[in-house]
């Protein structure tokens, strides 16, 4: 009974069912709200990030690469001051880095995106 | 990530849960296997629900909510259960209702309506383990915050912003982060589809548990579409797979809501601990579950008007407790300075909440037209409305006008928050209307069975 149901339901080209089990389906990675976030790079960055490190996120767009970082870039935690930061991941910024700090070591993970060792700057 | 990996882990991770459920239940359950499995829903529930309260309290004292410290947890959970098969006296076990014969066209009705019912939950569950949140916030902080807590445990710089970076409502409670990030360690790396994929498995439990704690109070053919219906309200399954909070709170409130009706209606020994332990869950998820706690006890306690005193102290005092598993964290809040920007005092003044009067208005045009949707609720709300009155005017009495009352005194509730809050009204509705109403929409599809029963019944009120 429960089958005949479920083959009905499945094979109606209703959209209800296609959204409940997500006939399209996603994959691990988050949705971003801005299309075109390299993934992969942002994954990389956290198997290259030490565990006990600060970092800082400057990017464009914002709000999808920090919230990815958070993610991937455990168990390193968020600062959102430069002066505690002792990496900086550099997303479609340029290659620039806050005032205050200076580049020790850079790995390119992608296309202008950068993680980047760094230390505060003698003044 | 493997499909193989996201599904062990989910599955590991739920059979814990259930596994400490169990143990729980142990007192309150009848020889038989048919009979302890009918109890699934209710015990998976129970398990995520002590496992998380205790993680929260673990958090605050200064562990991390990793796997470790979930293991002891639910060691620990698990072996206070059994321990009390032992200590505490076994109540006597509410006898099932005596079988009714029933007639061909009601069985025709409640079997079609349970094949539907486990249709759309395994079209739900393939399509929860197959989606990633659609709602940002979930990858964004919710599941962010229970990383850090697995693996520093709680970080005061992060929740009071003195390093430049602070969450997002850095004064909700764990209990979801900490279950969501329980997701992704059990899973073995960043997969976000077990978030997805632990919300639908939370809400199949809610059916599960709806299902069992119904069962006997509410005849097969009225109970199965009863639970259909709230299968098909298609913002249930699309919220889950949104990944957010709101869901796992409305189900938390919603059963909280029913276990207390059957309470001082039936007094279940079994339906008064679930009372219990949905209100501690529901507390620990997020800031609102407190107050509507509070809100949702007051009106259901007219009912108790009726039960006499005594029924009513034991709900009573189960709140409170609940309420105290919390205090840790409302104190670490407090010594911390960490708030959100509702602000009770605020909230309460009348020169205050007189001078933004225009914002009640679109408040409730808004959270009401997502409550009674048919697009997103069906038509729950209206449905309870109706049976209720009719049921009302058939025994011309007002305990079944309590129900309804409970739905509506919720949804005012929300229209309170989007009075008093200091955000932009505009903002706030369109990004929060559709997801607050949870609480109501859940309670009412809840109720919708027990006043169906009510109005069919030939029993005297």
């Amino acid at each position: 009974m429960v089958g005949a149901v479920a083959a009905l339901l499945a094979a109606l080209p209703v959209s209800p069912i296609e959204r409940l089990a997500n006939y399209r389906a996603d994959g691990p990675n988050p949705i971003y709200d801005h299309p075109g976030i390299d993934d992969a790079a942002l994954r990389r960055a956290g198997k290259l990030l030490p565990g006990d490190a600060r970092y800082l996120v400057v990017a464009q767009p914002y709000g999808d690469v920090e919230s990815a970082a958070l993610l991937y870039l455990d168990p390193a935690l968020p600062v959102g001051d430069p002066r505690l930061a002792t990496w900086v991941l550099s997303y479609h910024v340029g290659r620039g880095l806050p005032a205050g700090l200076r580049a020790v070591r850079r790995y390119r993970l992608g296309d202008e995106i950068f993680l980047v060792k760094v230390r505060r700057a003698r003044t | 990530m493997s499909v193989g990996r996201l599904v062990a882990g989910v599955a590991g991770l739920n059979s814990v849960y259930l596994v400490v459920g169990y143990c729980l239940l142990t007192p309150f359950l009848r020889r038989g296997v048919a009979s302890a499995a009918s109890y699934a829903g209710v015990a998976l529930l129970i398990g995520a629900g002590w496992t998380g309260v205790l993680l929260c309290i673990a958090a605050v004292a200064g562990a991390t909510t990793g796997v470790l410290t979930f293991a002891l947890v639910a060691a620990g959970v698990a072996g206070a259960g059994l321990l009390s098969r032992r200590l505490v006296r076994r109540p006597p076990a509410t006898p099932e209702p005596a079988a009714r014969q029933q007639r061909p066209w009601e069985d025709v009705v409640a079997t079609a309506a349970a094949a539907g019912l486990v249709a759309i939950a395994g079209f739900a569950l393939v399509g929860g383990f197959r989606s990633s949140p659609w709602l940002d916030d979930t990858w964004g902080w919710w599941v962010p915050k229970g990383l850090v807590l697995s693996s520093h445990g709680l970080v005061p710089g992060l929740w009071q912003g003195s390093w430049g970076f602070i969450w997002i409502s850095p004064d909700y409670p764990l209990w979801w982060s900490s279950l969501s990030a329980l997701d992704l360690r059990f899973v073995g790396g960043i997969d976000l589809r077990a978030i997805d994929a632990q919300l639908t498995i939370l809400v199949l439990a809610f059916l599960g548990a709806l299902a069992r704690l119904l069962w006997g109070h509410v005849r097969p053919w009225l109970l199965w579409p009863g639970l259909a219906l709230v299968a098909a309200m298609p913002e249930l399954f699309r919220q889950a797979q949104g990944g957010g909070g709101d869901v796992p709170l409305a189900v938390y409130l919603a059963l909280y809501c029913v276990c207390a009706v059957l309470w001082l209606v039936r007094r279940d020994p079994l339906v008064l601990v679930g009372a219990f332990t949905f209100a501690a869950a529901a507390v620990q998820i997020k800031s609102e579950g407190a107050p509507q706690l509070l809100v949702l006890t007051a009106v259901v306690s007219l009912l108790g008007l009726r039960a006499g005193l005594r029924p009513l102290l034991r709900l009573w005092s189960a709140v409170p407790v609940a309420l105290a598993l919390a205090a840790p964290w409302f104190a670490w809040r407090s010594t911390h300075h960490v708030h959100g920007d509702f602000a009770l005092g605020r909230a309460l003044d009348p020169s205050y909440l007189s001078s933004r009067t225009s914002r009640v208005r679109p408040a409730v045009h808004a959270l009401g037209e997502h409550l009674i949707s048919p697009r997103q609720w069906i038509l729950a709300v209206p449905l309870l409305v109706a049976l209720a009155l009719l049921v009302a005017l058939r025994e011309r009495s007002w305990p079944p006008l309590v129900l309804p009352l409970v739905v509506a005194v919720d949804f005012f509730f929300w229209v309170w928050v989007n009075w008093s809050d200091p955000q932009d009204l505009h903002y706030r509705l369109s990004t929060s209307a559709y997801r607050v109403v949870d609480t109501a929409a859940l309670v009412s599809a809840a109720f919708v069975p027990l006043v169906a029963e009510r109005l069919v019944s030939r029993a005297p009120p």
